[in-house]
């Protein structure tokens, strides 16, 4: 089995193999700054920044690389302080899209189902209810994304299950996670995103 | 009215007060919300009525 050794700067190597009947084949190594994911050891997941959800009407995770296939949308604790239901847009550009949604989410008391166009929705409902979950977002094919999420609430009986797709008009660079009526404002917990 | 922005690339996360083109947008939005939910809220008390009733039809059944 051939090699070809890598010496670290300071010590130890990294020795790349192939198998000892190797047949014609051709690795491409992508172009780019980065590391290489080696299965079993690293990953190239990249999680985002995880920030407080205690203000603001919105939260904005941008500059997403063009490369992403898949997003995790994650709530710990995360409220607000009125009763329109939690909403995650994607956008293009910086600028979140804000129609053309399609799908629906419901509330597992039984009490709501609603239908959402302005992006992805995920019953709460109410001001004392914490949400706990995620939401994942898949590119299906170009500029088409779907949406999945399941998200448990404390300070009720309750859960929303649900999902969407949307269109883009060009690449997704950024999410946003807000609420349906715009105005009501983060109170607790935090969101953090993870990118692949 | 502030946003939060986490930029992936520079890592840096920052609290911005909304344009006033965005509180005009979130008022539009939250005037169209107000009209959506209390057609809903409407919609679900009729339907706690019916039950209600429906209930009530119940227990004289005996």
């Amino acid at each position: 089995m051939s090699s070809v050794v890598l010496s670290g700067d300071t010590s130890g190597t990294v020795s790349l193999t192939v198998p000892a009947i190797a047949g014609s084949n051709t690795v491409t190594i992508p172009a780019g700054t980065g590391t290489v994911a080696v299965q079993g050891v690293s990953t190239n997941i990249v999680s985002g920044t995880a920030v407080a959800s205690t203000s603001g009407t919105s939260i904005d995770f941008t500059s997403i690389p063009s490369w992403v296939k898949k997003i995790t949308v994650m709530l710990t604790g995360v409220s607000t302080n009125g009763t329109s239901n939690p909403l995650i847009q994607i956008g293009t550009s910086g600028t979140p899209t804000t129609s053309g949604y399609l799908g629906s989410a419901n509330n597992a008391s039984g009490a709501s189902y609603v239908n959402y166009t302005t992006g992805f929705g995920i019953a709460s409902g109410n001001a004392a209810n914490l949400l706990h979950g995620a939401m994942v977002l898949y590119s299906v094919t170009g500029n088409t994304w779907i949406a999945s999420h399941s998200v448990g609430v404390s300070g009720a009986t309750a859960a929303s299950c649900g999902g969407g797709s949307v269109t883009l008009g060009g690449t997704l660079n950024m999410v946003r996670i807000t609420t349906v009526n715009g105005t009501d404002t983060f109170d607790a917990g935090s969101i953090n995103i993870l990118y692949e | 009215m502030k946003r939060i922005e986490v930029n992936l690339q520079t890592g840096q996360t920052q609290e911005v007060d909304l344009t006033p083109e965005e509180v005009a947008q979130a008022e539009a939005q939250y005037a169209a919300w107000q009209i959506t939910e209390t057609a809903r809220l409407a919609a679900v008390a009729a339907e706690e009525e019916r039950q209600a009733k429906f209930e009530e039809w119940l227990k004289t059944q005996g």
